[in-house]
């Protein structure tokens, strides 16, 4: 048996529904997206607590 | 005594850890870390809220990734070896961790020598065998208030002492490469993993510092034709400039500029001058070229090819960018000695078939000449200054064959120079390393003890700098006589027996040189002999003085 045809005020109405749901998973989306974080991560290279200057000869061979 | 030149580490796998004991991992995660250049920080993005207690990384990247071409990377991707400079083609793989530095013999410093001879140590850790695991505790609470408000930074400190301590620096320890057997890189793996350790409490207040440079945004609309762009399929991809994307009409452009006089005070010269196509875009034989007042300049001229993988140029890397290189010779008073006003004068008023007017609104969408617009039309031409054609690549493809001599140069350019290992070979790689045969370093080859010209130190003020210079490609470099940024070495042969027996030790001699013997690698004249034939190989035979395409010779 053949589905009654839609009429346009149905046809509309579905639409807005896909609309609706579209947008609350987007809300959603961007709720869980808003409470992420971003670190930053800093290596900081040092030798015996002291940031590691480059090129400086600041230690002894076999350093103990 | 010891000092510390590089530290570069490559990471991946990252995971953090809750307080739950659950573990949030991100697998397609990398970074490059480079402790000289500052770059030792590194993004998080999407962390959700929640409190973390361990943060978790490899030194090194999986045996996929390690064993894969390199060359389909994106140009900024960490592990592009462009942005790295640590992959090491035929010898298989990336460096995990560049260690290198100087250090003084204990038996000379015990002896109380004035005259202490530093040495260098060069250590590498590679190999899927090496691979790095680090833990680290840490203290991180994220709450869910909005992203844009926070700015935290975790600090974690990388104690250098913790990887020396109790190693005595010899010629035993000088130098590992991470060979099968070697003791020494399996100790020091261990130590670099204890050697995290937590840092400062998160820090919530301090600046966010973005791992990649945001690219700059394209002016508007492309101009013109795209211009097709040719490189070796092993050639890491290179970072061309967005805002300056190559056309035909803009290299054309480029072309006719870089021939055309006019540039010059007088009208004397052009780039080509002293950039000739023909021999090799250099100045055929001469050590320093003569500028248009008859004065000669302070530094042999460069090769041109392959600049679009290079970030700095000149001998010292003063030029950020090609576009402000291009310019820089115009107005040298030792060069062309020209203002750039007098320059775009001289464009507006110069006729022809086709006029500047006509040729610059080919390239840039409207007919005004400005100093920028030169600027960047050589730009473009010297970036389509390639050469990936020669001998090698055609061995490489196994559509050639070495001769035997030419085999032992190349096994001799790619192994160390590690005689305690039973390694004898001419240790070139490690600065002319990769399909370019270069690096985007700059380094003291030890040319002399006291440099007269003080290279990249003029550029950047840095003690450490003091001596050194770009490391130029050796692809073509058999046409590219002399040699050195001073032309001091007239043939090819000389260049090479330099790091046989005439490196001469300074206080910012490169640690892969000052680890060698006194004087260089002591190759017999034979291995000499092999390797100027092995560097004969990178010569592109179209651009051989004679050869018919060498004035087209840039990218077909």
């Amino acid at each position: 048996m053949k589905a009654p045809a839609l009429t346009t005020d149905q046809r509309i109405a579905r639409v807005w529904a896909l609309f609706t749901v579209l947008a609350l998973l987007l809300w959603l989306r961007n709720q869980v997206r808003g409470a992420e974080s971003e670190v930053t991560v800093a290596i900081e290279p040092r030798f015996r607590g002291e940031p590691l200057v480059f090129d400086q000869l600041t230690c002894t061979n076999a350093a103990r | 005594m010891l000092a510390i030149t590089r530290l570069d580490l490559l990471l991946s796998g990252l995971a953090v850890r809750r307080t739950d004991g659950t573990w949030l991992e991100k697998n397609d995660w990398f970074a490059y870390l480079s402790g000289r250049a500052g770059r030792t920080n590194f993004v998080l993005r999407g962390l959700p809220p929640g409190d973390y207690d361990r943060l978790q990384f490899n030194i090194g990247v999986p045996p996929d990734l390690n064993h894969a071409a390199p060359a389909k990377l994106e140009e900024r991707h960490p592990l592009n070896p462009m942005v790295n400079g640590m992959h090491w083609n035929w010898q298989g793989g990336y460096v995990f961790l560049a260690l290198e530095g100087r250090f003084t013999p204990l038996a000379s410093a015990t002896a109380g020598s004035q005259n202490q001879s530093a040495s260098g140590f060069s250590w590498h850790l590679a190999t899927d065998r090496l691979l790095m695991n680090v833990e680290v505790p840490v203290t991180l609470a994220l709450s869910g208030e909005r992203a844009a408000d926070r700015r935290t930074t975790l600090r974690v400190a990388l104690e250098l002492a913790q990887v020396f301590d109790g190693i005595i620096l010899d010629d035993e320890t000088s130098s590992t490469h991470s060979r099968p057997e070697d003791r020494l890189a399996d100790k020091l793996r261990q130590r670099v993993e204890q050697a995290f350790l937590p840092g400062q409490r998160a820090d919530t207040a301090g600046p966010v510092e973005k791992l990649v440079t945001p690219l700059t945004a394209q002016s508007g609309p492309v101009v013109g034709t795209p211009y097709r762009f040719t490189m070796s399929a092993a050639f890491p991809k290179p970072a061309l400039p967005r805002d300056n994307p190559l056309t035909m009409e803009g290299v054309a452009l480029g072309r006719r500029l870089f021939n055309d006089p006019l540039l010059s005070r007088g009208g004397k010269q052009s780039c080509a001058s002293c950039h000739q196509m023909q021999a090799g875009t250099v100045d055929a034989g001469k050590a320093f070229s003569v500028g248009v007042d008859g004065q000669p300049g302070k530094r042999n001229a460069m090769p041109l090819y392959n600049l679009a993988w290079k970030s700095e140029f000149f001998w010292d890397g003063r030029a950020k960018s090609l576009r402000q290189q291009a310019l820089m010779p115009i107005q040298d008073e030792l060069e062309m000695h020209e203002t750039l006003a007098n320059v775009v004068g001289k464009l507006k008023a110069a006729g022809g078939a086709e006029s500047y007017h006509e040729v610059f609104a080919w390239a840039f969408g409207s007919s005004d000449i400005t100093a920028e617009r030169v600027g960047l039309a050589l730009e473009q031409f010297l970036l389509t200054l390639t050469s990936h054609d020669a001998k090698f690549d055609r061995v490489m493809r196994r559509e050639a064959l070495f001769t035997a001599e030419e085999q032992r140069g190349f096994e001799l350019f790619h192994t160390e120079h590690d005689p305690r290992r039973g390694l004898f070979g001419a240790d070139c790689f490690h600065c002319h390393g990769g399909p370019l045969f270069q690096n985007v370093a700059f380094a003291n080859n030890g040319l002399d003890h006291e440099p007269r010209d003080l290279g990249r130190y003029l550029a950047t003020g840095r003690e450490g700098d003091r001596g050194k210079f770009a490391v130029p490609s050796l692809r073509n470099v058999e046409l590219t006589a002399p040699y050195m940024h001073d032309g001091r070495f007239a043939t090819l042969e000389e260049a090479v027996f330099h790091y046989v027996r005439g490196v001469r030790h300074s206080p910012t001699l490169d640690p892969n040189l000052a680890k060698h013997p006194p004087g260089g690698v002591r190759l017999p004249p034979e291995d000499v002999r092999a390797l100027v034939a092995f560097l004969r190989t990178l010569t592109e035979e179209s651009l051989r003085p004679g050869a018919r395409n060498v004035a087209l010779a840039p990218s077909p």
